[in-house]
């Protein structure tokens, strides 16, 4: 019985190394055509997309400057065929105003690119919206009228990933 | 002993066997952040210099024998720190006379208007800077000087003269 056991486990293990060999189409003789395809394709492994929206650091504007500023994100991704990356700058106050501490007082700036969905595609190196400078920026015409203060506003840059259709 | 291995060994490559079942591929969770900020904000260090402000008064002015009403009104265009205001007080020579300059005893008395203190607030009037102003604001109530008729009678007829000093402050609100 013993090896009865030994022989069946034996044999066994010896079908497992041809595995790949069974798995095969076989051309004969017979064959017509004599020909077979065989495909070889990736396997897509958990977490193999990514990717890296760049935002700009705090930007600071000395009093009486009117040069416009990049605000742009930048993005590096690897994503999967027919994914989506977007990215939407916005800002919580609609009105483009830079407040002071107490929001009393209110610097107006001129922005662009504003509330616009930006899509980058699924390879995307270091990119900025449209690969356009400037795309999105923001800049201050006139201090005039206003008390000399700290004026500030948060942009918010938004990502939004959608995985490509089944 | 050796038998008990070489069952379990057996049975390990035989489970290998199975593994290209269990390694189908799966949808690709992505989990950094959705959402960052960045702030556009004044530079703090670059205020200090940014204050300015005008007080224009008027230029010297000559009045006809006679007047009734002279206009010395003054205006101001200011940009200063949040909490801040600018004081402009008038001020008549001579307890509000009008002197001969040539020496002589009789004077011209006149009554001020618009001489008290009045603060401006930190933006006043419209301006990118001192030289650079669009939009002035003319203090209120205006600075006038009023001469009754009477006091034009009975004094020697000659060139009588006050000055005017306009003084200005920086202040907090």
């Amino acid at each position: 019985m013993k090896k009865l056991i030994a022989l069946v486990l034996s044999a066994v293990m010896i079908a497992s190394l041809g595995l790949i060999a069974f798995a095969a189409n076989n051309i004969t003789q017979e064959s017509d055509p004599k020909k077979s395809d065989v495909i070889v394709r990736t396997v897509i492994p958990p977490s193999s997309e990514s990717y890296t929206v760049q935002i700009p650091a705090d930007v600071e504007i000395p009093w009486g400057d009117s040069d416009v500023r990049d605000m742009n994100p930048k993005v590096t991704c690897q994503l999967r065929l027919g994914a989506k990356l977007t990215v939407t700058v916005t800002d919580s106050d609609s009105t483009n105003t830079l407040k002071n501490a107490d929001r009393t007082a209110g610097l107006k700036y001129t922005p662009t690119g504003l509330g616009v969905a930006y899509q980058f595609k699924e390879i995307s190196n270091d990119a900025i919206p449209n690969d356009t400078a400037n795309t999105v920026s923001v800049c201050v015409p006139s201090f005039a009228g206003v008390p000399i203060a700290v004026y500030q506003t948060d942009l918010t840059y938004t990502v939004d990933y959608t995985a490509p259709a089944p | 002993m050796k038998k008990v291995i070489s069952v379990v060994l057996a049975v390990l490559m035989i489970s290998a066997i199975c593994v290209p079942v269990f390694a189908a591929a799966s949808p690709t969770d992505i989990t950094t952040e959705t959402s960052g900020t960045a702030t556009v904000k004044v530079d703090e260090s670059s205020l200090d210099a940014a204050e300015w402000y005008v007080v224009q008064i008027p230029a010297d002015k000559d009045i006809a024998w006679g007047t009734e009403s002279v206009d010395m009104n003054y205006k101001v265009a200011c940009q200063l720190a949040e909490g801040k205001k600018l004081t402009v007080t008038v001020t008549g020579s001579d307890a509000n006379t009008m002197k001969d300059e040539n020496g002589g005893e009789d004077t011209i008395a006149y009554t001020p208007t618009g001489f008290d203190a009045k603060d401006f607030d930190a933006a006043t009037g419209v301006g990118e800077s001192a030289t650079e102003v669009t939009s002035w604001v003319d203090a209120d109530p205006a600075v006038k000087l009023t001469i009754p008729a009477a006091n034009w009678e009975g004094i020697a007829v000659s060139v009588y003269k006050t000055t005017l000093t306009y003084n200005v402050a920086l202040g907090t609100v």
